[in-house]
């Protein structure tokens, strides 16, 4: 991948053959919250993609040392 | 014609009553909160002789629509003081609607202080003895019922804990393969169901082809088949059938809402331990059920089973709250600990997270060590004998909290929270405050909602709108989790509605009957004294933050008073 901005990344669907994903990713400076599974290759639809923490609107651009986290959206009953 | 069960145990009757026209196009909540604001004095006391236990099924109940059959169960609450609703899978509403029955209502006790148990067939309602169930846990009576009256028969029955009339009892529901494990839990009813002498409702099962009347069956098939098709193709209940609820876990801890250590810290590494997709493989390596129907029909399915080490089940479900308030919220991150947590509320009946919260502040006070599995499992076993210990925590969250000098106590009217802490879930903090239902996250849950939960700004208007939609689900006997596939089939709601009373029902009327039962409910709190001094979370959660945010609630208390002041 392109570099540009360095985040830290934790994948909680599969993700390069791994049940969990965490390390850093060098994305391209420009990329959104909301592209970001994408770029990943994840395809699974409505994944949640918090940065530090919260809900980023799709157009969020990343920051470098932005901490994301990918997760499937859910709710207990 | 569809009728009202009146089990009256001091007289020791049963009769069938029609269905008031007031009652027609009233299910689920909207029914017993209505019926228990015509029937209970609202001062009287919740485990004296005049409340009662209203149990009702949905507008779409009886019928083969998928997740349509939850019981609603209602009464004044032992431990809110106010009125309660709490509803459950399982195939006691279905079976109840086959025969016709839209609610049942219990009141009164036998003066002889026996136990017995109702059962529902093709002559009505007998009431027969069962001393020879007093005492037993859930899976023991269950297994005796079902031998008797026939494996397809529904219960509806409470455990121990019902019996000893703690707060922290529920109302048990069997499952299709007769598994009590589906428990209308929150807010005592299982006490009030006890403190009637009713052990057990047995309703047997009226044999193929039984359902409601349907004014208009072609109506019916054309719309039914539409939602079935949304709920085979949205993504989000492919979610519940792969993984249940269990990866709310992961999403709400790294939000930092989780509650830890009783609601000291949002965010654990620990967690990753008791993560959801984790407890899939688990269930799967094992040969557990990944994906189970709680109730006939489901074709959500995000029910499971949990076998141990030696693939032998141990209990069902797993489920988000019960892995956070009986596990991360106690410091234990184990899921074989949790489950046999789990197993051991099933068979004594009672409700995971008041029982989790108890725990926790009794663990915050001293009583026994955050993270030590086997004094939580010695915790149960003096709930089942009714030590003074094991009737603490029975006693619930609040109780716990007044007797071991805690502050840090997560209840709202006297219930505990579910598993979102409301400084970092704001929406849920709303809810939780304003719900007439004390904190129960099921009357409003916004965690699925893709906002900054941290912001205060518009979670009042989002918690009224999800307290809304979640009155009309309960109401039509719907499962919450089938929220996804409701709000794009709204209009062929309508029709099944239509279709089911001959009635031409709009999506008006629907969100009317919901705003009014909200405010019935309201209305009946007022009059039991709990006044809107009561609609607020704990002074310490506007005042401590919770780590990893620093968080406090901070939704302005004037918003929260505003709520059900509009039109
Ligand atoms: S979705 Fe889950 S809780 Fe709802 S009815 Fe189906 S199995 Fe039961």
């Amino acid at each position: 991948m392109a570099g540009g901005v360095t985040i830290h990344l934790e994948v909680y669907v599969p993700l390069r053959g791994a049940r969990r994903w965490t390390g850093t990713e060098s994305v391209p400076a420009g990329t959104t919250a909301g592209e970001l599974p994408g770029l990943l290759g994840l395809d699974e639809p409505e994944l949640a993609v918090l940065v530090n923490g919260r809900y980023a609107p799709p157009g969020r651009l990343l920051e470098e040392g932005d901490r994301v986290a990918i997760l499937r959206p859910s709710e207990g009953g | 014609m569809e009728r009202i069960l009146r089990i009256d145990m001091t007289r020791g009757e049963a009769h069938l009553e029609p269905l008031p026209e007031a009652y027609r196009l009233l299910g689920g909540r909207a029914l017993t909160s209505r019926i228990v604001a015509d029937e209970v004095d609202p001062l009287c006391d919740p485990l004296g002789p005049h409340n009662k236990v209203v149990l009702a099924t949905g507008l779409l109940s009886g019928t083969a629509l998928s997740s349509s059959n939850r019981l609603s169960a209602g009464g004044k609450s032992p431990l809110t003081g106010g009125i309660k609703e709490a509803n459950a899978g399982g195939n006691t509403a279905l079976r109840l609607a086959q025969w016709g029955i839209r609610a049942v209502v219990v009141e009164g006790a036998p003066p002889d202080g026996q136990w017995r148990i109702a059962v529902v067939g093709p002559e009505g309602c007998r009431l027969e003895p069962a001393g020879d169930l007093a005492g037993l846990g859930n899976y023991a009576a269950a297994g005796r019922l079902l031998a008797r009256f026939g494996a397809r028969a529904a219960l509806a029955l409470i455990g121990p804990a019902g019996e000893m009339r703690m707060n922290v009892a529920g109302i048990a529901n069997t499952d299709p393969e007769g598994r009590p494990s589906r428990i209308a839990a929150r807010g005592g009813l299982g006490a009030v169901m006890g403190a009637r002498g009713l052990k057990a409702l047995v309703v047997l099962d009226p044999g193929p082809g039984a359902g409601p009347g349907m004014a208009e069956p072609r109506r019916w098939r054309e719309h039914a088949r539409p939602y079935l098709q949304e709920l085979r193709q949205s993504p989000a209940i492919a979610r519940y059938r792969n993984y249940g609820t269990a990866s709310t876990l992961e999403l709400v801890n790294k939000l930092g809402g989780l509650p830890i250590r009783n609601f000291s810290r949002g965010q654990d590494a620990a967690t990753e331990a008791i993560t959801g997709i984790l407890m899939a493989e688990m269930i799967a390596e094992r040969g557990g059920m990944v994906s189970h129907a709680c109730m006939t029909g489901c074709a959500i399915q995000c029910s499971n089973t949990w076998a141990g080490p030696d693939g032998r089940e141990v209990t069902s479900a797993m489920e988000f709250e019960s892995n956070t308030l009986l596990g991360a919220n106690l410091e234990i991150f184990d899921f074989d600990a949790i489950a046999r947590f789990v197993s051991e509320c099933n068979d004594l009946g009672i409700d995971t997270i008041e029982t989790g919260a108890a725990i926790g502040v009794a663990m915050a006070g001293g009583l026994v060590p955050f993270g030590d599995v086997d004094a939580v499992l010695d915790l149960f076993a003096q709930m089942r004998q009714g030590t003074p210990v094991g009737r603490l925590i029975g006693a619930g969250a609040a109780t716990v909290g007044r007797v071991l000098g805690v502050r840090e106590v997560p209840v709202v009217k006297g219930q505990a929270m579910a598993a979102y802490d409301p400084r970092t879930i704001k929406g849920n903090g709303v809810t939780y405050a304003t719900s007439p239902m004390g904190a129960d996250h099921t009357a409003g849950n916004s965690i699925g909602a893709k906002v900054d939960h941290l912001d205060p700004a518009g979670k009042v208007a989002l918690s009224r709108e999800l307290q809304i939609t979640a009155a009309l689900l309960d109401s039509l006997g719907m499962c919450s989790f089938s929220r996804a596939a409701y709000a794009p089939n709204e209009g062929h709601f309508l029709e099944l509605l239509r279709a089911r009373f001959g009635a031409e029902v709009t999506a008006e009327d629907l969100r009317a009957m919901a705003l009014a039962t909200i405010r019935t409910e309201v209305a009946f709190n007022r009059r039991a004294g709990l006044g809107p001094e009561t609609d607020r979370l704990p002074e310490w959660m506007r005042e401590v933050p919770l780590p990893p945010h620093g968080a406090v609630f901070d939704v302005p208390q004037e918003e929260l008073d505003a709520i059900w002041q509009e039109a």
